[in-house]
C-alpha cells in the first residue's frame, strides 16, 4: 500500500482514481444513452408492428426470446468484468468491457498505452498517472475505431470486393493472423516479467483451448461462452500458486 | 406466413427503418462522446501529472497497432 | 452501440423469429430481430448494473489488498493467454499461427531485450511483420481451391 502523501506519479493506489465519482457519472451516462436507444427502437417497433402483421403479443414474445438468450452470455461477460475490476476500476470496466469494447481490444490497448508511459499494466510502475494515460488511450482508440468504421465502411466494402476477387486469402487468413500476432506478442511480452506471469499466460491459454475442445467435443456451447472468464480465473489461480512458490514478484 | 413478401415494404416499415437508423447513429455518437468524458476529465482536470506528450505517445502506439489490424480486418 | 451487443446475440434474433413464426429477411422477421436485440440489451444492462456495478463494488470493498494485488499483477497475462488461443482457434490454420508465434517470440524475447526503447511499438512490429509474411509465404499452389487440399496444410479438425 502507498502512503497518502504519495503523488499520482508514484502512487499505485489506482482504484482511488479509477473509482472517482465523476467517472461513475460518465459511466451512468453511457448506460442512459443505451437505455434511451433501446426505448426508441422498441417504440418504433411497436408503431410499425400493426402495419406488417406483428401484434403486441408477437413483439413481447420476441423481446422475451432475446432476453432469455442473453442470460448466459451476459453472465459470462460478468465473470470477465469482475476479474478486471482491480485493474481498471468499476466505472471503467462497466463502460469499456461491459458496454462498448471487447476484453481483448481494451486490455491490449491499455497494455500498449501503459508501455508507452513506461509502465507495465498491473505492474509496480502502474501508477495513477499510468492508469489515466491507459484509460484515455483505450477510450480514444475505441472511439476512433468506431467512427472510422462508421465513416469508411461504404468505401472499404467497395475495395473489399475487388480484393476478394484478387485473392480470398487476404480477407480470411491475413486479418486472423494479424490478431493472433497482436495477442501472442502482448502475451509473450509478459514472459519477460516473471515465471509467474508466464504461468498465468500458459494456463490461461491452455484453459481456453481445453474449453473450446470440450465445447465442440461434448457439444455444450455454454462452455465456449464461459470459456474466457473461466480461463482467466484458472490463469489467476495458477499465477497465485506460482507467486507463493517464489516464481513471481512476491506479492504477500 | 409472412405478410409482406410482395412489392415495396409498407410505409410503417420504411418509417421504422428511418427512425432506427437515425436514432442508432445519433445515440452512438452521443454515447462515444459521453464515454470519452470520463477519461478526458481524468487527464485534464484531475491533476494526475499526465503530460500531453505522454498522451500523444500512448495514443499513437495504440492507434498505430490497431489501425493496421483495422485496415486488414474484413468489414462485415 | 447496441450493435456491439447484437453481434454476439444474432442467435437470439433467430430464436425470436422462430418463436413468432417470422421468416428472416421479411419485415416481420426484422421487427422480431429488433425486439430480440432490445430484450438482450435490457438483460445485459441489468446484469451489468447488479453483478458488476453493485456486487463488484461490494466485492472490491471486502477483498483484502493482497488478493487485489495478485489479481492486478497477473490478470493481464491470463487475459492475453486466453485471448490469443481464442484468436488461434478462429484462424484454424497452422501456417499463419506458426508465423505469428515465431515473429512474436523473436521480437519480444530477441529484439526488445536488445533495444528496450522499442518495447511499446513491439506489438505493432509483430502485427505488420506477420501480415507481410503471411502474405508472401502463402501457399502458392493454384490459389483458391487448392488452398485447402494441396500442400498438406492442416485445416483444424
Amino acid at each position: 500500500m502507498t502512503s497518502p502523501a504519495a503523488s499520482p506519479e508514484t502512487s499505485t493506489d489506482v482504484l482511488a482514481v479509477a473509482n472517482m465519482p465523476l467517472l461513475w457519472v460518465s459511466a451512468l451516462g453511457v448506460f442512459l444513452v443505451i437505455i434511451v436507444q433501446t426505448a426508441i427502437y422498441m417504440k418504433a417497433a411497436r408503431r410499425a408492428g400493426p402495419g406488417v402483421g406483428m401484434d403486441r403479443h408477437d413483439l413481447r414474445v420476441s423481446f422475451r426470446s432475446g432476453a432469455v438468450a442473453a442470460l448466459g452470455p451476459s453472465v459470462a461477460v460478468v465473470i470477465v468484468a469482475l476479474s478486471l475490476l482491480a485493474l481498471f476500476g468499476t466505472p471503467g470496466v462497466l463502460v469499456r468491457i461491459g458496454l462498448i469494447g471487447s476484453v481483448a481490444y481494451e486490455t491490449g490497448a491499455a497494455s500498449i498505452a501503459a508501455g508507452a508511459a513506461g509502465a507495465e499494466l498491473g505492474g509496480p510502475g502502474y501508477t495513477q498517472t499510468a492508469f489515466a494515460v491507459a484509460f484515455f488511450a483505450m477510450s480514444a482508440g475505441g472511439a476512433m475505431w468506431m467512427l472510422a468504421t462508421l465513416l469508411l465502411t461504404p468505401v472499404l466494402q467497395r475495395s473489399e470486393k475487388r480484393i476478394a476477387r484478387l485473392n480470398p486469402l487476404v480477407l480470411t487468413v491475413v486479418p486472423g493472423a494479424a490478431l493472433v500476432a497482436a495477442f501472442l506478442s502482448l502475451g509473450i511480452a509478459e514472459v519477460r516479467i516473471s515465471a509467474a506471469h508466464t504461468t498465468a499466460l500458459v494456463v490461461g491459454g491452455a484453459s481456453m483451448g481445453l474449453a473450446a475442445y470440450a465445447a465442440s467435443r461434448l457439444s455444450l456451447p455454454w462452455i465456449r461462452e464461459w470459456g474466457l472468464g473461466l480461463s482467466i480465473l484458472s490463469g489467476l489461480a495458477a499465477a497465485y500458486v506460482a507467486d507463493q512458490a517464489g516464481l513471481g514478484l512476491g506479492i504477500s | 406466413m409472412s405478410t409482406s413478401t410482395l412489392g415495396n415494404p409498407p410505409r410503417s416499415m420504411a418509417q421504422f427503418t428511418a427512425t432506427t437508423t437515425r436514432a442508432g447513429r445519433l445515440t452512438m455518437i452521443i454515447g462515444l462522446m459521453v464515454s470519452l468524458s470520463g477519461p478526458l476529465y481524468l487527464v485534464l482536470f484531475a491533476d494526475l501529472g499526465v503530460t500531453a506528450s505522454a498522451l500523444l505517445t500512448a495514443f499513437a502506439a495504440v492507434a498505430g497497432t490497431f489501425f493496421i489490424i483495422w485496415l486488414v480486418e474484413p468489414v462485415t | 452501440m447496441i450493435g456491439n451487443i447484437s453481434n454476439k446475440l444474432l442467435p437470439s434474433a433467430v430464436v425470436a423469429q422462430q418463436n413468432v413464426g417470422a421468416q428472416p429477411g421479411t419485415d416481420r422477421g426484422s421487427l422480431a430481430a429488433s425486439m430480440a436485440i432490445c430484450g438482450a440489451a435490457v438483460v445485459h444492462i441489468v446484469s451489468l448494473v447488479i453483478f458488476v456495478g453493485l456486487m463488484g463494488t461490494w466485492l472490491l470493498s471486502i477483498t483484502p489488498e493482497t488478493v487485489l494485488e495478485v489479481v492486478r499483477t497477473y490478470v493481464v497475462p491470463a487475459v492475453f493467454g486466453a485471448v490469443a488461443v481464442q484468436a488461434i482457434i478462429t484462424v484454424r490454420r497452422l501456417r499463419p499461427v506458426v508465423i505469428a508465434f515465431a515473429v512474436a517470440v523473436l521480437v519480444q524475447l530477441g529484439l526488445v531485450p536488445l533495444m528496450p526503447g522499442l518495447a511499446f511499438v513491439a506489438t505493432g512490429i509483430c502485427v505488420l511483420t506477420t501480415i507481410l509474411l503471411t502474405w508472401f509465404l502463402r501457399p502458392r499452389v493454384a490459389e483458391g481451391r487448392a488452398e485447402t487440399a494441396a500442400s498438406g496444410q492442416p485445416q483444424g479438425k
